[in-house]
């Protein structure tokens, strides 16, 4: 289903766009898991599938880094779910990915739409 | 709705979460595999598809577990046991060497290759420094051995080591530092009256020496003081064995009477079966009577042994020992004798010490082989692993921590080797004992016991942690870049030098083993081009033959029953040749003493040279195949007529009359008053008389019944094709009875035999050594091997490209070649040096070959570089095989 190859994903998400992509999703408000999963999926048109084995030690590496914070959320009449919200620290990094993220964008645009400018 | 919690759970297995921690994730994972499930289901899927789907989100390859092994809480500590305060490091150890064989079981064949690998190091370790404890270590087995000494004397002129009458009645009447002295001699005896005759050792001691090794009899009793004397009965003690083999065990023996030598003797007590005395074999304990009066007479041919008092020293005893030689009658000064008082233990050992320790030294680097080898398949291992173990230095896992678990891996793989190579020793020794190799003492002694036991145990961990550490060191610090990255091959050029460094190590050390067994191989050989003074020893059996004077009085009697025996010896058909002498060529006899040359000055006695004594009769030249080389043989009639002639060793002839023909007429003789000068009428080849590594013996042979041999002990060699063939020995004993009844043959043995045993000391080593060599080889060229098989799997997507580039398969080939050759230079090269350093220190095992022999060396060299090649192409060829396209696809 995914349109980029997955091993390609995979390391993408070693190094920050997947991180950048998580702390973005939670930036609005808390998530759990699968909701995560579902939201790149659509959101990318299909482009981009996490898989359960990367996402979740994604979610527990940020977590370790308190980046961002889970916790077991009940409701009534069902079953507890783990929510994951941005912290502080998840909050200052984000903003800076994004930064970073928008000059990289910014800098292969020039690159590559150079010549129409 | 299936339940997941099972298939996550699974996945979770080989990390190390906490156990809460561990629920928690499957749970929520769980929850995402149900959730997914229920969204299938909702587009129209099946359960049994749903859950099917759902689970494919899982990738092959444990992707989980992969990803999750660097989080911090894949590594929680595991709860300590009953809630103790802090870890306790042994208590971790010891789960680490659980988990480390729990590993092991599922990686058999690694783990195979290194217990095997490692137990022929252990086994051969162990089975000879069973043998160096056994022959050197292990305590004598009397009561408080290390108070027992050996009294020698350093005789800077020859004569005087050993002890006489003089020597030991003044130290026993005036010593200070022992609880007593005893002689003790030993000498062949014939027991006649009780079926066949025999021939047998009898351990003569004086009556202090059973009471000073506190052996008790287990019936009767010891000797006494009168015993001790002159002119007293003869006494006799049976040994535990021969009291078995020829009284059946029976308790009636003491009391009875036994013909020692043809005189009657009360057999008075039964020695325990435990009871060894150093390097004899006695049948019998006899008396050892010794003259009242210390006489002025200078003979020494008994040895004497103490137990020191309780708190005296060596260096006390040897002062005593000083101080009582200037005791001994005015006539001994001129000896220039010292005291040499040495632990009775060495005296057993003999001079079999050296080779050991060469051997147990050969062995050791047989095992530093094997830890090299081991060494490289634990590094090639570790390195596979080397991203989870950088991760988890990288999120700051105790570095402490991951050497412990490295090894403790490499310990559990040395314990299992070492219990293996247990095994193997008790094989050798076993095998070792079987072929009981000559001039090897207390072998009896030698055996797998609890100190042996504790030796492997040590060595075995001792070779686990050397081996261990080449892989701790290199990944104590595996830099952080290397974690974060992903890539395995960060330090990849260190990893390889410290491979080929342990190849180099392991080929130097294999090669230096072999040049020392090359070297012994061409002692071998130089050893048989030597020229014994005998020709085809296979061919002639020798045994002795005694007429003590009890048998018969009269010597002209005995020199005719000789005589008579050599003639009916040579009518048994098959026999060629006949003579008799009274010491066989390498027999071990080395009756020696000075002579007097006519017109040469006459020297001190005791300054001169020691000449080798021999009596002889006709034909023993003759059938020993020795050359005459001037004058004539002599005969019978010289003999019995006392003619007064003499046949010397051309080695005599040269060193007096620079040729042997010259020799001829001169006249020599033993230098007592009244000795008659007798003629030099043969001088015959030499003989290698002290082993061929020696030189020549210069000897006289005296006529059989001279003045200067009176024991009448004569050794018969027979030459003949049937040598060895059954029932030709019988026949030989029947004409030796067919003359007289009451004469027992003893020590038959083959002049071959005689010769093997003279070289059985340069032949074990030979063995010993050649065998570690070729342990040395094997481990070695497997070494080569793995390494160059590792360095082809590794860079199976540079050869993909260079023959998608054009390379042919040959240059593939060659590349690889070049790379196991350039180890094989170096690790010759050094192995050379080593040798050029080591074998200095083999000289007194070398013959005929030089330490730094080129020749052994370039073979070996060369030897060595061919099996190189082999391992090396194996795998190379392997390599040039490889599709490009396959090997550009692989994922390295």
């Amino acid at each position: 289903m995914s349109g980029i190859d997955t091993r390609a994903l995979d390391r993408e998400l070693k190094r920050g766009s997947a991180e950048l992509l998580i702390l973005s999703l939670l930036e609005a408000r808390p998530r759990h898991g699968y909701d995560l999963s579902k939201l790149i999926h659509t959101r990318s048109g299909g482009a981009l599938t996490f898989h359960i084995d990367s996402l979740y030690p994604l979610l527990y590496r940020l977590e370790e880094r308190e980046w961002i914070k889970g916790t077991w959320v009940e409701k009534a009449g069902e079953r507890r779910r783990r929510f994951y919200r941005l912290t502080a620290e998840g909050r200052r990094v984000l903003d800076q990915q994004r930064r970073t993220w928008a000059a990289f964008v910014e800098a292969v645009r020039r690159v590559t739409g150079g010549e129409h400018a | 709705m299936p339940d997941f919690t099972s298939d996550v759970r699974a996945r979770l297995a080989s990390l190390r979460l906490s156990a809460t921690r561990e629920d928690e994730i499957v749970e929520e994972l769980a929850q995402h595999l149900e959730d997914r499930c229920r969204e299938l289901m909702a587009g129209g899927a099946s359960a049994e598809d749903a859950r099917q789907m759902a689970l494919a989100d899982f990738r092959p390859g444990d992707l989980l577990a992969q990803q999750m092994a660097a989080l911090r809480q894949a590594h929680a500590k595991q709860p300590a046991a009953l809630a103790a305060p802090t870890e306790r490091p042994l208590a971790g150890l010891w789960q680490d060497l659980r988990h480390a064989a729990r590993i092991f079981s599922k990686q058999r064949a690694f783990a195979a290759a290194a217990v095997l690998t490692l137990a022929l190091g252990i086994g051969t370790t162990t089975a000879i420094f069973s043998v160096v404890y056994g022959v050197l270590l292990k305590p004598l087995s009397f009561a408080q051995p290390g108070e027992l000494v050996t009294l020698r004397h350093v005789a800077p002129h020859g004569a005087g080591s050993n002890h006489g009458p003089a020597t030991f009645l003044t130290y026993r009447a005036n010593q200070r530092s022992f609880e007593a002295i005893a002689a003790w001699d030993t000498a062949d005896v014939s027991i006649t009256g009780r079926g066949d005759p025999e021939r047998v050792q009898a351990l003569q001691v004086s009556a202090a020496a059973l009471p000073l090794l506190r052996v008790r009899p287990i019936a009767g009793r010891g000797f006494d003081p009168e015993d001790d004397r002159f002119g007293h009965p003869i006494r006799v003690i049976l040994t535990y064995g021969y009291w078995q083999r020829r009284f059946g065990g029976s308790d009636a023996v003491v009391g009875q009477t036994l013909v020692v030598n043809g005189t009657p003797a009360e057999i008075i007590g039964i020695l325990p079966a435990s009871f060894t005395f150093l390097r004899t074999r006695p049948a019998i304990l006899a008396p050892l009577p010794l003259p009242e009066n210390a006489p002025d007479r200078m003979s020494f041919d008994f040895q004497a042994l103490a137990r020191l008092k309780p708190g005296v020293s060596l260096t006390q005893a040897n002062a005593d020992l000083g101080r009582m030689i200037a005791l001994l009658p005015p006539a001994f000064a001129k000896l220039e004798l010292r005291p040499d008082v040495r632990p009775l233990a060495a005296d057993v050992i003999g001079d079999v010490g050296e080779m050991l320790w060469i051997l147990l030294a050969a062995v050791g680097v047989v095992l530093l082989i094997a830890c090299g080898n081991v060494a490289n398949l634990f590094l090639v291992r570790a390195e596979a692993r080397h991203q989870e173990l950088a991760t988890r230095v990288a999120l700051g896992a105790n570095r402490g921590r991951i050497a412990r678990t490295l090894l403790a891996e490499s310990i559990v793989l040395a314990l299992a080797g070492g219990g293996a190579g247990v095994a193997l020793a008790q094989a050798a020794t076993m095998v070792l004992r079987a072929i009981a190799p000559a001039k090897l003492p207390r072998l009896d002694d030698i055996d797998i016991d609890a100190t042996v036991l504790l030796f492997t145990v040590a060595v075995s961990l001792a070779s686990g942690v050397f081996f261990g550490l080449f892989a701790v060191v290199r990944f104590w610090s595996p830099t952080i870049t290397t974690a974060r990255d992903g890539s395995r091959s960060g330090s990849a050029p260190a990893r390889g030098r410290t491979r080929n460094g342990l190849v180099v190590g392991q080929i130097a050390l294999a090669l230096t083993l072999l040049i020392i067994s090359g070297l012994l191989v061409r002692t071998a050989v130089a050893t048989r081009q030597v020229d014994p003074g005998f020709v085809d020893p296979e061919h002639v059996q020798t045994f002795v033959v005694a007429i003590p004077p009890t048998f018969i009085r009269d010597d002209d009697r005995a020199g005719r029953t000789f005589e008579n025996i050599a003639g009916e010896l040579a009518r048994v058909p098959g026999v060629t040749s006949v003579g008799l002498s009274s010491s066989i060529t390498m027999d071990g006899e080395n009756n020696g003493n000075v002579i007097e040359v006519e017109g040469e000055p006459v020297l001190d006695p005791a300054r001169s040279r020691l000449r080798r004594f021999k009596s002889v009769a006709p034909g023993y030249f003759e059938t020993m195949g020795n050359r005459i080389v001037a004058g004539r043989s002599i005969s019978w009639r010289d003999i019995h007529e006392r003619r007064p002639v003499v046949v010397v060793s051309e080695a005599l002839a040269k060193e007096y009359w620079k040729d042997a023909s010259s020799a001829i007429g001169k006249r020599v003789r033993w230098p007592r008053p009244g000795a008659p000068w007798r003629e030099i009428v043969a001088v015959v080849g030499d003989e290698r008389d002290d082993g061929p590594t020696r030189p020549a013996t210069a000897i006289v042979y005296w006529p059989l019944l001279n003045e200067s041999y009176r024991w009448r002990i004569m050794a018969y060699a027979v030459r003949s094709a049937r040598v060895g063939t059954p029932g030709f020995l019988g026949e030989l004993e029947q004409a030796v009875w067919s003359v007289d009844r009451n004469l027992p043959l003893a020590r038959p043995e083959t002049l071959d035999q005689i010769q093997a045993r003279s070289m059985a000391q340069t032949s074990f080593a030979l063995v010993m050594l050649s065998l570690a060599a070729a342990v040395a080889l094997l481990i070695g060229v497997v070494g080569i091997y793995s390494v160059i098989a590792y360095a082809a799997t590794q860079q199976t997507r540079e050869i993909g490209v260079r023959m998608a580039l054009g390379a042919q398969t040959g240059q593939v080939r060659q590349l690889f070649l070049r790379q196991g050759l350039g180890l094989a230079a170096v690790g010759i090269a050094l192995g050379i040096g080593i040798a050029v350093m080591l074998t200095r220190y083999l000289s007194s095992l070398l013959f005929g070959v030089g330490p730094v022999d080129p020749m052994t060396y370039a073979i070996v060299s060369v030897a060595m570089t061919a099996a190189t090649l082999v391992a090396t192409d194996l795998p190379a060829r392997r390599a040039s095989r490889i599709d490009p396209i396959v090997a550009l696809r692989a994922d390295v």
